[in-house]
């Protein structure tokens, strides 16, 4: 069995706001959605090239939707998560919630 | 709103070097949000980092090869300031031999070409690669969302395009026929697109693998049963794959609408000669198609007769003398030489040593029969 590669904080992040962003999560609204929910704005560039690593892995996929003007006659690119991505996603996220429950409340330490 | 466009040379840097991983997207992305009313700070700023993510991933991967050069090279340099043993030197590495004999020489040189080296060392990640790597791309056929690979040259096009009709195999096998045609192709400037039809690769969740019903039906009803759902699946919801797969590649700014072959190898032979009847190719390839079951199977033989008489552009059909039938290629050429349609035919020289190997030539020999097909699309559909 190989050896298991966990997502990379930025993996994370990317493939959670495309969940959020659903139909729509292209490059600029999962831009958006990092930066509403860290207070800090990605570049595009990196989340490109996440995307890529991730496509790679098989968690997500992409498609073109119809180019339009208004983009120099280019088309968007729409992301989705795949079964494996979704998986991965959750056991991150059940990984994160357990050890913030191991965690001593702020200002506390351990008795 | 913002009237002003975004700056020419950033657009013009990204387009050139920025990764190619959906470079087209992310240029558009920012062309729309600069329209929205960012400013060109906020532009320069967003291709400056997208240029730098791209030359990173194009080092990352060379970068295990880049330090055991640097790392050989470093120890023959010293064994070569240390040692006086020239000799044993040449053996490693003549090259090192060389430097020896000419050590001053060697110092002016390196010194006067040091920033002319570390601007190449830089700028070679961005040079055009010939082999370029396929992107994973979805598309909808119907109400399935199916994928393939899409294998670009470099720049925005518009180019020639090859729609690829993958095999039988399951799982992802067929991604090796596809990257033996793929970069071949993307060298002469074609795209190509290689979807996966429903129930293989990347699309195996879309629906069941079309040899599993096949076996099914002969389990069913004999040979008569499955030669006859055969028949049925590639003329009907396979063959609806491919032209959902023909209209996507049509939409892509980046593909001549108006230039695109159908091409394929065993299934996807049969695939091929059914697409081009249906229209829309400016040619058609049909590699080995049907030569694993045409012989007694008279349903695929007649769908595939009928098929060519009708074909709306002209097809090139090629295998290797040592196929299981090459019946089929014989055959539907001379179908289409009697109907006055465009046709050429091809039979190679045995390939390997079994009717496998020469049912494989259809992939694994693309470098022998490609030089042949290129200047059959090339006549028809790049003249």
């Amino acid at each position: 069995m190989g050896k298991r590669e966990f997502p990379g904080s930025l993996e994370i992040l990317v493939l959670s706001a495309v969940l959020r962003a659903g139909r729509e999560a292209s490059g600029i609204p999962i831009a958006h959605e990092i930066e509403a929910a860290t207070g800090r704005p990605v570049p595009l560039g990196s989340i490109y090239a996440t995307l890529a690593r991730l496509e790679e892995k098989g968690m997500v996929v992409s498609e073109l939707g119809p180019p339009t003007p208004e983009r120099g006659g280019r088309a968007r690119a729409f992301f989705r998560l795949t079964t494996p991505g979704l998986a991965e996603l959750r056991h991150a996220q059940r990984s994160l919630l357990a050890l913030w429950d191991e965690l001593p409340a702020p200002g506390r330490g351990r008795a | 709103m913002n009237k002003r466009g975004p700056p020419w040379l950033a657009t013009f840097l990204l387009r050139r070097f920025a990764g190619r991983y959906r470079r087209d997207a992310l240029i558009g992305d920012l062309i729309e949000e600069h329209g929205r009313g960012r400013g060109s700070a906020w532009y320069w700023w967003q291709a400056l980092c997208a240029l730098t993510c791209g030359a990173q991933a194009a080092i990352l991967p060379r970068l295990p090869a880049l330090v055991a050069l640097l790392a050989w090279w470093t120890v023959l340099l010293l064994l070569t300031l240390t040692l006086r043993r020239p000799v044993i030197l040449f053996a490693l590495d003549p090259s090192v031999y060389w430097l020896l004999r000419r050590k001053r020489r060697l110092r002016e040189t390196l010194g006067r070409s040091a920033p002319v080296l570390l601007l190449c060392l830089w700028l070679a990640p961005c040079l055009p690669r010939p082999a370029a790597a396929a992107e994973t791309v979805a598309f909808q056929s119907g109400d399935r969302t199916l994928h393939g690979l899409l294998y670009r040259p470099q720049g925005d096009g518009p180019f020639p395009a090859v729609l690829y009709n993958h095999g039988s195999a399951s799982g992802l096998l067929s991604n090796q026929a596809f990257d033996r045609a793929g970069p071949i192709l993307v060298a002469r400037g074609w795209v190509v697109f290689a979807p996966y039809r429903t129930g293989q690769g990347t699309s195996s969740d879309a629906g069941p693998y079309i040899m599993d019903e096949i076996r099914k039906a002969q389990a069913r009803g004999g040979e008569a049963a499955a030669e006859h759902t055969m028949v049925e699946l590639l003329a009907t919801g396979q063959l609806q794959d491919q032209m959902a797969a023909l209209a996507w590649l049509k939409r892509q700014p980046f593909v001549r609408a108006g230039q695109i072959v159908a091409m394929g190898n065993s299934f996807g032979g049969i695939e091929t000669v059914l697409g081009v009847e249906q229209g829309g190719y400016c040619a058609g390839v049909d590699v080995a198609g049907g030569a694993m079951s045409w012989e007694g199977h008279r349903e695929l033989q007649s769908r595939m007769a009928q098929a060519v008489e009708h074909a709306t552009a002209p097809i090139l059909f090629l295998q290797a003398g040592n196929d299981y039938s090459v019946e089929p290629s014989r055959v539907l050429h001379a179908a289409m030489e009697a109907v006055h349609k465009p046709s050429e035919l091809r039979i190679y020289p045995a390939y390997g040593s079994s009717k496998d190997d020469g049912h494989n030539f259809g992939w694994r020999g693309a470098d022998v029969w490609m030089k042949d097909a290129l200047a059959f699309m090339e006549a028809r559909c790049r003249p």
